[in-house]
C-alpha cells in the first residue's frame, strides 16, 4: 500500500516540476517585458542581470509618452479597436442567425467560404485593398482601417456565433413568431439575451484582432497623427541604438490591457478558440 | 421549414429574412476579401504602373517565369518550408506534451492552464519587441544566461546572423502559439471516457498501449484539424519576421509572406508581388481544402 503510495507521490511531484520548469519558460518574456520597463537606465544595461527591478521608476514611461508622442497612438487604437466590436458584432450576429435559422440556396458554400476566409494570405489580398481604398479615399484615416478590421472579424464571430446559434432552443423563438414578431424582434428580444455569453467572447475577438493589428494598419494610415499602436511601437525601434526601456514600455502598454481582458473573460475566450479547432 | 410550398406568404418572408440578415456582412466580405483575392489572381498575369487601378498589358505567365530565376524567391520557398515544418512539428509535440501533463488531476491546475496561456495572449508584435530585445547581442539576457552556463564563449547576434535568425525567430513562433495546441488538445483529452483506460487495463494492457489506443484515438481527429490549421496560419506568419528582421540578414529569414510584401511595398512591383502571393495562395489552398474536406466528412459521420 505505502509503496503505491509514494510511488503515487512521486508522480505527481514529477508533473508539479516539469510543469513549473515549462511555465518558467512560457511567462519569462512577459515578465522580463514587464521588469525591463520598469528599471533605470543603469541596472537594465548591468553585467549581472536582475530578475526583478531593484529601484522602481516610471521613467521610461515617460520617455514613451513624451518623448515618442504615444497619447495619439493610443487614442487611435482605441477608437479603432471599439468601433471595429461594435460593428462587426452587429453584422456577424445577424448573419449568423441568418445562416443558422434559414434554408437558402448556397448556404454551404457562404459556410466554407467564412473558414476559407479564414486562411487567405493577407498580404497578397493587401495589395488590391491598398489600391482600392486609394480610390475610395479610405487609405489614411481610421474609418478605412475600421472597415478593413471589420470584414476580417465579421467571418470568425459569424462562425462562432453560428454554433452557438445553432445550440439555443428553438420554443423560444417559435413563441415569439407566434407571438407577431419578426426576425429582427426575435433576435434583440429572445436571441441576444440567451447567447449573450457568446456574443461577449465574440466581442472581445474582434476588440483583441484590431488592437494588435499590425499589416494594414502599417500599409492603410501614412500619415503619424494616425498611426495605431502596434506601428507606433515599431517605429520606436530605430537605425543605430534602440531604447529598449522606452520600447518595452509601449510594449507593456499593448499587452496589459489584453492581458487583464483575458483574466476577466478566460472562460469565454477557452470556448472560442476550441471551438474554432474542433468543430470548424 | 419542411412546409414551404404549402404557405406561400411565410416562404416568401423567410428567405426574405434570411437574405436581409446575410447580405451586409456578405457585401463586406465580397468586396473587402473576395474582389482583392480575385483581382489579385488576375493582376499576376498583367503589367501595370505603380499606383493606378489599371492594367497595361497581359503577359500570361511571366511574372511566374522570373520567379524562377529569382533567387531570394527560391531562398524565400526554402525558408518557408523549413518554417512551416519546423515550427508545426514542435508545435504539436510540445503542445502533446503540455496537455497531457495538464490532463493529470492535481492541485492548482486551473491556474497552471492560465498561465500556460500567457504567450498567446501577448500580441504579436509586443512578442516581436520583447524577444528582440532578450536576443540582443549587447545586454541580452538569453546572451547572459547562456554565458552564465557557460553554453557560449561570446555573445551570438542570434537575429544578426544568417545563421540564427531563422532559428531564432521560430523560436519566438513556436513560443507564442503553442498555447493554442495546449487548450484544443486539452479539451480533447477531457472529453475521453475514463472507463475506456480501465477496459484496456482489465484486458492486460500496458500504459503505452492505453496511451496509443486510447488517448491518441479520442484526439485523432482534434488533431488533424489542429495540425492543418497551424500548417495554414504558420505558413501564412507575417508580423514577427517582418518587424524583427525584415527577411535579413541576406534574405536568411525571408519567407513567402514577408516577400510579398516587401516585392510589393518596398519594391513597388506589384504584379510580381502578385504572382508571389498567388504561389503562397496555392500551397496554403491544398491544406485549406483538405481541412474543409475533412471536417465534411467527420460531420457526415456523426450524423
Amino acid at each position: 500500500m505505502s509503496k503505491k503510495k509514494n510511488r503515487e507521490r512521486l508522480h505527481r511531484l514529477l508533473v508539479y516540476l516539469s510543469l513549473l520548469t515549462i511555465i518558467v519558460i512560457l511567462d519569462f518574456p512577459f515578465v522580463w517585458m514587464i521588469s525591463t520597463s520598469l528599471k533605470n537606465r543603469e541596472e537594465m544595461f548591468s553585467a549581472v542581470p536582475t530578475l526583478l527591478p531593484k529601484v522602481l521608476t516610471l521613467e521610461n514611461y515617460r520617455a514613451m509618452w513624451i518623448d515618442y508622442n504615444f497619447p495619439p497612438y493610443l487614442r487611435n487604437s482605441l477608437i479603432v479597436a471599439v468601433s471595429t466590436t461594435a460593428i462587426s458584432l452587429m453584422v456577424a450576429t445577424f448573419f449568423a442567425y441568418g445562416i443558422s435559422r434559414f434554408k437558402f440556396r448556397g448556404k454551404k458554400v457562404v459556410f466554407n467560404l467564412m473558414i476559407l476566409t479564414q486562411m487567405f494570405p493577407l498580404p497578397l489580398l493587401i495589395i488590391t485593398i491598398y489600391v482600392v481604398f486609394a480610390r475610395l479615399g479610405l487609405t489614411d484615416s481610421l474609418a478605412g482601417l475600421v472597415i478593413a478590421y471589420c470584414t476580417f472579424a465579421i467571418p470568425f464571430a459569424t462562425m462562432m456565433l453560428k454554433s452557438s446559434f445553432d445550440g439555443l432552443p428553438l420554443e423560444l423563438e417559435e413563441a415569439a413568431a407566434i407571438d407577431g414578431c419578426n426576425a429582427f424582434q426575435t433576435i434583440f428580444r429572445i436571441v441576444i439575451p440567451l447567447a449573450a455569453p457568446s456574443i461577449a467572447a465574440m466581442g472581445l475577438f474582434s476588440f483583441i484582432l484590431s488592437w494588435q493589428e499590425f499589416m494594414m494598419s502599417l500599409t492603410l494610415i501614412r500619415s503619424p497623427a494616425l498611426r495605431t499602436l502596434p506601428v507606433g511601437i515599431t517605429l520606436m525601434v530605430g537605425f543605430r541604438n534602440i531604447m529598449w526601456g522606452p520600447l518595452m514600455a509601449g510594449t507593456a502598454v499593448v499587452t496589459i490591457p489584453v492581458v487583464i481582458l483575458f483574466i476577466y473573460f478566460q472562460k469565454y475566450l477557452i470556448t472560442g478558440m476550441t471551438m474554432g479547432a474542433v468543430k470548424g | 421549414m419542411k412546409k414551404k410550398r404549402k404557405s406561400t406568404g411565410g416562404a416568401f418572408r423567410q428567405n426574405y429574412y434570411a437574405y436581409v440578415l446575410i447580405t451586409p456582412g456578405l457585401l463586406l466580405v465580397g468586396i473587402i476579401l473576395i474582389y482583392p483575392l480575385v483581382r489579385g489572381i488576375i493582376s499576376s498575369f498583367f503589367t501595370q504602373a505603380s499606383g493606378s487601378m489599371e492594367f497595361e498589358a497581359f503577359v500570361g505567365l511571366q511574372h511566374y517565369q522570373e520567379l524562377l530565376d529569382d533567387k531570394i524567391f527560391i531562398q524565400a520557398m526554402k525558408n518557408s518550408l523549413w518554417w512551416t515544418v519546423i515550427i508545426v512539428a514542435a508545435l504539436y509535440l510540445l503542445g502533446l506534451g503540455i496537455a497531457l501533463l495538464l490532463n493529470c488531476s492535481f492541485k492548482g491546475r486551473g491556474i497552471f492552464r492560465s498561465l500556460v496561456l500567457i504567450p498567446w495572449v501577448v500580441p504579436g508584435i509586443a512578442a516581436a519587441m520583447t524577444w528582440k530585445w532578450m536576443y540582443a547581442s549587447q545586454y541580452g539576457i538569453i546572451n547572459q544566461i547562456l554565458q552564465y552556463l557557460g553554453l557560449i564563449d561570446k555573445s551570438v547576434d542570434w537575429l544578426g546572423s544568417a545563421g540564427t535568425a531563422l532559428g531564432s525567430i521560430m523560436v519566438t513562433a513556436i513560443w507564442k502559439d503553442v498555447p493554442f495546441v495546449v487548450v484544443v488538445l486539452l479539451a480533447a483529452l477531457q472529453s475521453i471516457d475514463t472507463t475506456l483506460y480501465e477496459a484496456v487495463y482489465i484486458d492486460g494492457g500496458n500504459a503505452f498501449q492505453a496511451f496509443w489506443h486510447i488517448t491518441m484515438v479520442g484526439i485523432r481527429d482534434v488533431s488533424v484539424t489542429t495540425i492543418l490549421l497551424e500548417i495554414i496560419w504558420t505558413f501564412n506568419k507575417f508580423d514577427l519576421v517582418y518587424t524583427m528582421t525584415k527577411g535579413g540578414p541576406a534574405n536568411s529569414t525571408q519567407i513567402i509572406p514577408v516577400y510579398t510584401y516587401i516585392t510589393a511595398f518596398n519594391f513597388f512591383k506589384l504584379n510580381k508581388a502578385a504572382a508571389i502571393g498567388v504561389v503562397g495562395l496555392l500551397i496554403v489552398g491544398v491544406f485549406a481544402v483538405a481541412y474543409i474536406i475533412y471536417n465534411e466528412r467527420r460531420e457526415a459521420q456523426e450524423s
